[in-house]
């Protein structure tokens, strides 16, 4: 089982079938505020769970920020869980290995968005390794690494 | 260098406990072999200043079995080939010690050597009918004729071949125990008490270079029957902190615990320290209904609304919100 903390509520379960996730072994909930440390720490806290994500979104659209999540963080020593957070930006107060990914594209397809190109990298690592997903077939395209993503074409 | 021992321990009128005879075994001896079922052999070389003369450890263990509801014979040999043999031509509930094991051998039929029932019959052909016969011809050409598995029973004819008793450890029991004179009735005072406990079995995991993977606690209550707990520790850990931490959890998520006046804490299941890597995505451990539990707990603290699974329900439907369904995980 997977906890999926959301308190946006940006969750896309269409999306997240068709990248093969099993939503029968998901459970989302959309704690905000002081709830999202209460949620993410007694989601880590449980036997029940293997993964534990947090979407904690973005400021302008109810989001909050993810040094909110700090307290819940001794929790993951000792959890049965992995923790992965998905922020806009890295936390202060919070010093946890970060990735980062940026977008290289917007995949188009007839005027639509259905996807796009992104490199993920270490903060201070010159290598990105890139990837390209879209909507049409779930599927994550390996695209390689390279070392400068300002060279891939935008 | 040591002179090899091995004791060989045969039961031949209790199949069915095969495994009780194996745990009772360990329990006695060092390490413990399976040649069949319900045929046992332990090396007991160099064990003699620490467990006493073979034949007295195999009294033992003949007692220890005849407890256990199985009458055993046990043969006491240079080889563990041997010791069988001698285990299996003595009755039940004796002891039997050879050691010279070509001359016990010799008169023996060659069906107990283990060779195909076609080099058996080869070797009739050649008139041989004892073991004896088998082990005077010579062993070049033993190997020339037959090859090498022949060449083997050949070694073991002549009492040669001591093969390796390939053993396992005993299971280590790593428990302990702590009885309380006046009843713990706090969570709180209860934690603080485990910390002793857990040190303890701390310190046997670092001793034996072992990190817990389970905890099983069971609280003896004034009040109440006991209440077992088990945990799982992911990753592995020796670490008492860790452990405590994880034993703490679960007690958090009992409303009532009674008033507790012991503990026994055991750890069943070890790993060698080292890290470990989690199944993320296999079918794992990770309880479905621990995680219900949770969500439970979280629907109490957050309200309806909250805590939700999702269904798509029309994937090319035209409206969104037409396409997913959200509903509760606890009604």
């Amino acid at each position: 089982m997977a906890a999926w903390i959301d308190p946006t509520a940006s969750f896309d379960p269409i999306a997240a079938q068709r990248a093969n996730v099993d939503l029968e072994r998901l459970i989302v909930v959309r704690a905000r505020g002081t709830h999202l440390a209460l949620a993410t720490a007694a989601a880590l806290r449980s036997e029940g769970f293997r993964l534990v994500v947090v979407d904690v979104g973005d400021l302008a659209f109810g989001g909050t920020k993810i040094d909110d999540i700090a307290p819940a963080l001794p929790s993951v020593r000792g959890s049965p869980a992995a923790l992965l957070v998905i922020a806009g930006e890295p936390g202060r107060r919070v010093a946890i290995p970060t990735f980062f990914f940026e977008r290289v594209a917007w995949e188009r397809r007839f005027d639509r968005t259905v996807g796009w190109s992104f490199a993920v990298g270490r903060a201070h690592a010159s290598d990105r390794a890139l990837f390209c997903v879209t909507s049409l077939d779930g599927a994550l395209a390996d695209l390689g690494t390279r070392a400068d993503p300002a060279t891939v074409a935008v | 260098m040591r002179d090899p021992v091995t004791l060989a321990i045969v039961v031949t009128d209790a199949p069915d406990l095969h495994g009780r005879l194996l745990a009772t075994l360990h329990a006695a001896l060092p390490r413990v072999g399976v040649l069949d079922p319900c045929a046992f052999a332990c090396d007991l070389a160099g064990t003699e200043e620490l467990l006493g003369a073979p034949s007295r450890v195999a009294r033992n263990v003949l007692a220890r079995c005849g407890r256990a509801g199985a009458r055993a014979s046990a043969g006491i040999a240079p080889t563990p080939f041997v010791a069988r043999v001698v285990a299996e031509r003595t009755p039940p509930g004796e002891v039997r010690s050879v050691d010279d094991g070509r001359a016990f051998l010799a008169p023996l039929p060659l069906d107990v050597l283990p060779v195909d029932v076609k080099v058996h019959d080869e070797l009739r052909l050649l008139g041989l009918r004892t073991v004896g016969e088998f082990a005077d011809l010579p062993r070049g050409s033993v190997f020339d004729r037959f090859g090498s598995a022949v060449a083997r029973a050949h070694a073991l004819a002549r009492g040669e071949y001591g093969d390796m008793v390939r053993a396992s450890a005993p299971p280590r029991r790593i428990r302990a125990r702590r009885a309380w004179d006046d009843a713990i009735g706090s969570r709180e005072q209860l934690v603080f008490a485990l910390r002793v406990v857990v040190d303890e079995i701390s310190g046997a995991l670092a001793r034996d270079g072992f990190a817990a993977l389970r905890l099983e606690l069971r609280l003896d209550r004034e009040d109440a029957g006991p209440l077992r707990i088990e945990r799982t520790v992911l990753p592995p850990t020796r670490e008492a902190a860790a452990l405590l931490r994880s034993l703490r959890w679960a007690l958090e998520e009992r409303s009532e615990l009674g008033l507790v006046t012991g503990c026994a804490l055991e750890v069943p299941e070890v790993e060698p320290a080292r890290g470990r890597q989690i199944g993320l995505f296999a079918p794992d451990g990770a309880r479905t209904e621990e995680a219900i539990a949770t969500a439970r707990y979280l629907r109490a603290k957050l309200g309806t609304g909250a805590v939700l699974r999702a269904r798509v329900a029309d994937e090319a439907a035209r409206l969104p919100e037409r396409a997913t369904e959200w509903v509760e995980v606890i009604a």
